[in-house]
Protein backbone atom coordinates (compact mmCIF):
# COMPACT_ATOMS: atom_id res chain seq x y z
CA UNK A 1 0.00 0.00 0.00
CA UNK A 2 1.45 3.54 -0.45
CA UNK A 3 1.35 5.06 3.05
CA UNK A 4 -2.10 5.77 4.43
CA UNK A 5 -1.94 9.67 3.87
CA UNK A 6 -2.04 8.99 0.26
CA UNK A 7 -5.15 7.10 0.79
CA UNK A 8 -6.86 9.64 3.48
CA UNK A 9 -6.00 12.46 1.17
CA UNK A 10 -7.48 11.41 -2.01
CA UNK A 11 -10.59 9.80 -0.41
CA UNK A 12 -11.11 13.00 1.61
CA UNK A 13 -10.35 14.89 -1.24
CA UNK A 14 -13.09 13.30 -3.85
CA UNK A 15 -15.48 12.83 -0.86
CA UNK A 16 -15.50 16.13 -0.17
CA UNK A 17 -15.16 17.09 -4.34
CA UNK A 18 -17.74 15.04 -5.42
CA UNK A 19 -20.09 15.26 -2.14
CA UNK A 20 -20.29 12.00 -1.58
CA UNK A 21 -20.89 10.73 2.23
CA UNK A 22 -18.71 9.54 4.81
CA UNK A 23 -18.41 6.04 3.60
CA UNK A 24 -16.54 6.55 0.63
CA UNK A 25 -13.67 7.83 3.12
CA UNK A 26 -13.90 4.64 4.71
CA UNK A 27 -14.27 2.43 1.64
CA UNK A 28 -10.66 4.15 0.43
CA UNK A 29 -8.82 2.83 3.91
CA UNK A 30 -11.21 0.02 4.19
CA UNK A 31 -8.98 -2.49 2.49
CA UNK A 32 -5.71 -1.80 4.90
CA UNK A 33 -7.63 -2.07 7.54
CA UNK A 34 -9.24 -4.97 7.18
CA UNK A 35 -5.64 -6.89 6.49
CA UNK A 36 -2.58 -4.58 7.72
CA UNK A 37 -3.27 -5.37 11.31
CA UNK A 38 -3.37 -9.15 10.96
CA UNK A 39 -0.16 -9.55 8.65
CA UNK A 40 2.19 -7.09 10.95
CA UNK A 41 1.18 -9.04 13.74
CA UNK A 42 1.23 -12.50 12.26
CA UNK A 43 2.97 -12.45 8.77
CA UNK A 44 1.48 -15.80 8.18
CA UNK A 45 -1.84 -15.01 8.28
CA UNK A 46 -1.45 -13.72 4.36
CA UNK A 47 -3.46 -15.74 2.67
CA UNK A 48 -6.27 -15.95 5.16
CA UNK A 49 -6.48 -12.20 4.72
CA UNK A 50 -5.75 -11.82 1.41
CA UNK A 51 -9.41 -11.76 -0.15
CA UNK A 52 -10.41 -9.19 1.85
CA UNK A 53 -8.11 -7.10 -0.73
CA UNK A 54 -9.31 -8.53 -3.80
CA UNK A 55 -12.49 -6.75 -5.67
CA UNK A 56 -14.65 -9.61 -4.65
CA UNK A 57 -13.47 -9.89 -0.96
CA UNK A 58 -14.47 -6.35 -1.01
CA UNK A 59 -17.49 -6.33 -2.94
CA UNK A 60 -18.94 -9.23 -0.73
CA UNK A 61 -18.07 -6.90 2.78
CA UNK A 62 -19.48 -3.89 1.08
CA UNK A 63 -22.47 -5.75 0.56
CA UNK A 64 -22.46 -7.03 3.64
CA UNK A 65 -22.33 -3.69 5.99
CA UNK A 66 -24.72 -2.15 3.51
CA UNK A 67 -27.35 -4.83 4.58
CA UNK A 68 -26.92 -3.73 8.11
CA UNK A 69 -28.42 -0.52 6.91
CA UNK A 70 -32.09 0.16 6.30
CA UNK A 71 -33.54 -0.35 2.77
CA UNK A 72 -33.65 3.26 2.07
CA UNK A 73 -29.80 3.77 2.49
CA UNK A 74 -28.36 0.58 2.01
CA UNK A 75 -27.75 1.02 -1.63
CA UNK A 76 -26.36 4.75 -1.28
CA UNK A 77 -23.70 2.95 1.44
CA UNK A 78 -22.61 -0.12 -0.49
CA UNK A 79 -21.61 2.31 -3.66
CA UNK A 80 -19.94 4.99 -1.49
CA UNK A 81 -18.09 2.50 0.25
CA UNK A 82 -17.48 0.25 -2.41
CA UNK A 83 -16.20 3.15 -4.70
CA UNK A 84 -13.98 3.83 -1.78
CA UNK A 85 -12.42 0.62 -2.03
CA UNK A 86 -12.30 0.53 -5.62
CA UNK A 87 -10.20 3.91 -5.48
CA UNK A 88 -7.81 2.25 -3.02
CA UNK A 89 -7.52 -0.38 -5.00
CA UNK A 90 -6.69 1.45 -7.82
CA UNK A 91 -3.90 3.33 -6.01
CA UNK A 92 -2.45 0.45 -4.73
CA UNK A 93 -1.90 -1.23 -8.07
CA UNK A 94 1.09 1.77 -9.05
CA UNK A 95 3.12 0.31 -6.46
CA UNK A 96 6.12 -2.08 -6.96
CA UNK A 97 6.94 -5.22 -4.88
CA UNK A 98 9.45 -7.86 -5.60
CA UNK A 99 7.16 -10.77 -4.64
CA UNK A 100 3.38 -11.16 -4.03
CA UNK A 101 1.36 -8.24 -5.59
CA UNK A 102 -2.49 -8.04 -5.81
CA UNK A 103 -4.30 -10.50 -6.67
CA UNK A 104 -7.37 -8.82 -8.38
CA UNK A 105 -8.66 -11.67 -10.48
CA UNK A 106 -9.14 -14.01 -7.63
CA UNK A 107 -10.98 -16.31 -6.87
CA UNK A 108 -10.32 -16.77 -10.26
CA UNK A 109 -6.88 -16.78 -10.54
CA UNK A 110 -3.90 -16.62 -9.11
CA UNK A 111 -2.42 -14.14 -10.95
CA UNK A 112 -0.80 -11.27 -9.04
CA UNK A 113 -1.33 -7.34 -10.92
CA UNK A 114 0.36 -4.46 -10.35
CA UNK A 115 2.11 -1.40 -12.60
CA UNK A 116 5.30 -1.31 -10.84
CA UNK A 117 5.60 2.29 -11.01
CA UNK A 118 6.87 3.36 -7.29
CA UNK A 119 7.98 1.38 -4.19
CA UNK A 120 5.37 1.50 -1.26
CA UNK A 121 7.38 3.90 0.55
CA UNK A 122 8.24 6.45 -2.20
CA UNK A 123 4.76 7.95 -1.78
CA UNK A 124 6.19 9.35 1.35
CA UNK A 125 7.79 12.06 -1.26
CA UNK A 126 4.76 13.67 -1.51
CA UNK A 127 4.14 14.11 2.08
CA UNK A 128 4.90 18.32 2.17
CA UNK A 129 2.26 18.41 -0.86
CA UNK A 130 -0.13 16.70 1.03
CA UNK A 131 0.35 18.17 4.04
CA UNK A 132 -0.47 21.63 2.04
CA UNK A 133 -3.43 20.37 0.96
CA UNK A 134 -4.60 19.47 4.35
CA UNK A 135 -3.85 23.16 5.24
CA UNK A 136 -5.76 24.73 2.24
CA UNK A 137 -8.66 21.98 2.96
CA UNK A 138 -8.88 22.83 6.79
CA UNK A 139 -8.58 26.81 6.05
CA UNK A 140 -11.35 26.62 3.50
CA UNK A 141 -13.58 24.99 5.95
CA UNK A 142 -12.68 26.89 8.79
CA UNK A 143 -13.60 30.10 6.38
CA UNK A 144 -17.05 28.44 5.64
CA UNK A 145 -17.92 27.60 8.89
CA UNK A 146 -17.24 31.45 10.04
CA UNK A 147 -19.52 32.37 6.85
CA UNK A 148 -22.05 30.32 7.83
CA UNK A 149 -21.79 31.30 11.47
CA UNK A 150 -21.64 35.00 10.92
CA UNK B 1 -38.08 -9.97 6.90
CA UNK B 2 -40.12 -6.57 7.64
CA UNK B 3 -39.13 -2.90 5.25
CA UNK B 4 -36.68 -0.61 6.22
CA UNK B 5 -35.15 -3.26 8.41
CA UNK B 6 -31.72 -3.82 8.37
CA UNK B 7 -31.26 -7.60 6.75
CA UNK B 8 -29.10 -9.79 8.79
CA UNK B 9 -29.94 -12.50 6.52
CA UNK B 10 -27.99 -10.82 3.42
CA UNK B 11 -25.43 -9.72 6.13
CA UNK B 12 -24.62 -13.73 7.32
CA UNK B 13 -24.94 -14.94 3.77
CA UNK B 14 -22.05 -12.31 2.47
CA UNK B 15 -19.75 -13.19 5.80
CA UNK B 16 -20.65 -16.47 4.73
CA UNK B 17 -19.29 -16.18 1.47
CA UNK B 18 -16.56 -14.37 1.98
CA UNK B 19 -15.17 -16.92 5.01
CA UNK B 20 -15.74 -19.30 2.56
CA UNK B 21 -13.27 -17.67 0.11
CA UNK B 22 -10.70 -16.75 3.05
CA UNK B 23 -10.41 -20.50 4.07
CA UNK B 24 -9.67 -21.13 0.11
CA UNK B 25 -7.24 -18.90 -0.16
CA UNK B 26 -5.56 -19.88 3.04
CA UNK B 27 -5.61 -23.50 1.94
CA UNK B 28 -4.65 -23.05 -1.87
CA UNK B 29 -3.33 -19.66 -2.12
CA UNK B 30 -0.12 -20.02 -4.13
CA UNK B 31 2.19 -16.92 -5.52
CA UNK B 32 4.75 -16.89 -8.24
CA UNK B 33 7.66 -17.39 -5.51
CA UNK B 34 6.91 -19.00 -2.07
CA UNK B 35 7.92 -17.70 1.23
CA UNK B 36 10.54 -20.23 3.05
CA UNK B 37 7.36 -21.06 5.85
CA UNK B 38 4.99 -21.75 2.44
CA UNK B 39 7.81 -23.74 0.85
CA UNK B 40 7.36 -25.98 4.17
CA UNK B 41 3.89 -25.92 4.61
CA UNK B 42 3.87 -28.05 1.15
CA UNK B 43 5.92 -30.01 2.88
CA UNK B 44 8.57 -29.45 0.21
CA UNK B 45 12.44 -28.59 1.61
CA UNK B 46 13.58 -24.86 0.66
CA UNK B 47 17.17 -25.42 -0.04
CA UNK B 48 17.91 -25.20 -3.67
CA UNK B 49 14.55 -22.99 -4.21
CA UNK B 50 13.96 -19.68 -4.90
CA UNK B 51 12.07 -17.85 -2.22
CA UNK B 52 10.96 -14.54 -1.47
CA UNK B 53 11.51 -12.56 1.79
CA UNK B 54 8.85 -9.29 1.64
CA UNK B 55 7.48 -8.69 4.79
CA UNK B 56 9.16 -6.99 7.82
CA UNK B 57 12.51 -8.41 6.74
CA UNK B 58 14.72 -6.48 8.74
CA UNK B 59 19.12 -5.93 8.62
CA UNK B 60 20.58 -6.96 11.69
CA UNK B 61 24.53 -6.85 10.97
CA UNK B 62 26.27 -5.28 7.82
CA UNK B 63 29.12 -8.33 6.46
CA UNK B 64 31.36 -7.27 3.47
CA UNK B 65 29.54 -9.21 0.99
CA UNK B 66 25.63 -9.22 2.30
CA UNK B 67 24.29 -8.85 5.71
CA UNK B 68 22.02 -10.94 8.30
CA UNK B 69 18.32 -10.50 8.34
CA UNK B 70 15.62 -11.81 10.76
CA UNK B 71 12.36 -11.97 9.82
CA UNK B 72 10.18 -12.77 12.94
CA UNK B 73 12.11 -15.04 14.91
CA UNK B 74 14.10 -16.49 12.65
CA UNK B 75 17.65 -15.10 11.48
CA UNK B 76 19.53 -15.71 8.08
CA UNK B 77 22.81 -14.70 5.94
CA UNK B 78 22.00 -13.19 3.35
CA UNK B 79 24.97 -13.38 0.40
CA UNK B 80 25.19 -11.06 -2.71
CA UNK B 81 24.91 -12.77 -6.35
CA UNK B 82 26.98 -11.90 -9.50
CA UNK B 83 23.95 -10.72 -10.59
CA UNK B 84 23.27 -8.03 -8.01
CA UNK B 85 26.94 -6.98 -7.20
CA UNK B 86 26.43 -3.51 -8.99
CA UNK B 87 23.13 -3.17 -6.95
CA UNK B 88 24.98 -3.96 -3.62
CA UNK B 89 27.58 -1.64 -4.30
CA UNK B 90 25.72 1.35 -4.95
CA UNK B 91 23.35 0.56 -1.86
CA UNK B 92 25.37 -0.79 1.02
CA UNK B 93 26.71 2.46 1.75
CA UNK B 94 23.38 3.93 3.01
CA UNK B 95 22.36 0.62 4.09
CA UNK B 96 22.36 0.45 8.13
CA UNK B 97 21.17 -2.37 10.84
CA UNK B 98 17.43 -1.80 11.37
CA UNK B 99 16.52 -0.89 7.91
CA UNK B 100 13.80 -2.70 5.97
CA UNK B 101 14.57 -5.00 2.78
CA UNK B 102 12.65 -7.28 0.25
CA UNK B 103 14.55 -10.25 -1.50
CA UNK B 104 13.80 -12.41 -3.95
CA UNK B 105 17.15 -15.23 -3.34
CA UNK B 106 18.23 -18.84 -3.68
CA UNK B 107 17.90 -20.72 -0.58
CA UNK B 108 21.69 -22.54 -0.36
CA UNK B 109 21.13 -23.83 3.19
CA UNK B 110 19.54 -23.78 5.95
CA UNK B 111 19.58 -19.78 7.14
CA UNK B 112 22.24 -19.27 4.71
CA UNK B 113 20.43 -17.46 1.15
CA UNK B 114 22.03 -15.67 -1.92
CA UNK B 115 20.41 -12.99 -2.96
CA UNK B 116 19.01 -12.72 -6.65
CA UNK B 117 17.17 -9.25 -6.30
CA UNK B 118 16.48 -7.21 -3.16
CA UNK B 119 15.53 -3.55 -2.18
CA UNK B 120 16.09 -1.30 0.64
CA UNK B 121 12.78 0.14 2.05
CA UNK B 122 14.20 3.27 3.12
CA UNK B 123 11.46 5.27 5.21
CA UNK B 124 9.50 2.30 5.98
CA UNK B 125 9.23 2.82 9.88
CA UNK B 126 7.90 6.57 8.97
CA UNK B 127 5.31 5.34 6.66
CA UNK B 128 4.43 3.29 9.67
CA UNK B 129 3.99 6.37 11.99
CA UNK B 130 2.68 8.61 9.34
CA UNK B 131 -0.10 5.96 8.31
CA UNK B 132 -0.89 5.51 12.03
CA UNK B 133 -1.25 9.33 12.04
CA UNK B 134 -3.27 9.23 9.23
CA UNK B 135 -6.00 6.70 10.97
CA UNK B 136 -6.32 8.66 13.62
CA UNK B 137 -6.91 12.07 11.53
CA UNK B 138 -8.99 10.08 9.27
CA UNK B 139 -11.21 8.51 12.50
CA UNK B 140 -11.16 12.43 13.66
CA UNK B 141 -13.00 13.61 10.40
CA UNK B 142 -15.54 10.39 9.90
CA UNK B 143 -16.62 11.23 13.50
CA UNK B 144 -17.37 14.79 12.96
CA UNK B 145 -19.03 13.93 9.75
CA UNK B 146 -21.13 11.01 11.33
CA UNK B 147 -22.07 13.23 14.05
CA UNK B 148 -23.15 16.29 11.71
CA UNK B 149 -25.42 13.30 10.37
CA UNK B 150 -24.31 13.14 7.11
CA UNK B 151 -25.27 9.11 7.25
CA UNK B 152 -25.68 8.18 3.54
ZN1 LIG C 1 -3.80 -1.46 0.34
Amino acid sequence: MPDLVTHVIAGYGLQRGFRLTPWFLIGAILPDILTRPFTIVWPGSFWWTMPLHTPVGLTLFCAAIAFLHRPGIRASVFLNLGAGAFLHVVLDLFQAHLAGSYYLFFPFSWHSVEIDLIWPETSLYLLPLWAVIGLWLAVKHFRQRMKAEG
Amino acid sequence: MKDGRPSVLGFLSCLLFLGALCFYSARFGSAAVDTIPEIRAKGRSAIGQEVALTSDVKVVRLLDNGFIARQGGAQMEVTISDEVESQWNAAKHGLAVGDFVSLRAVCKQTGLLEAREFHVHKGRRLKIWVSIAALLAAAAILFVQFRKGKYA
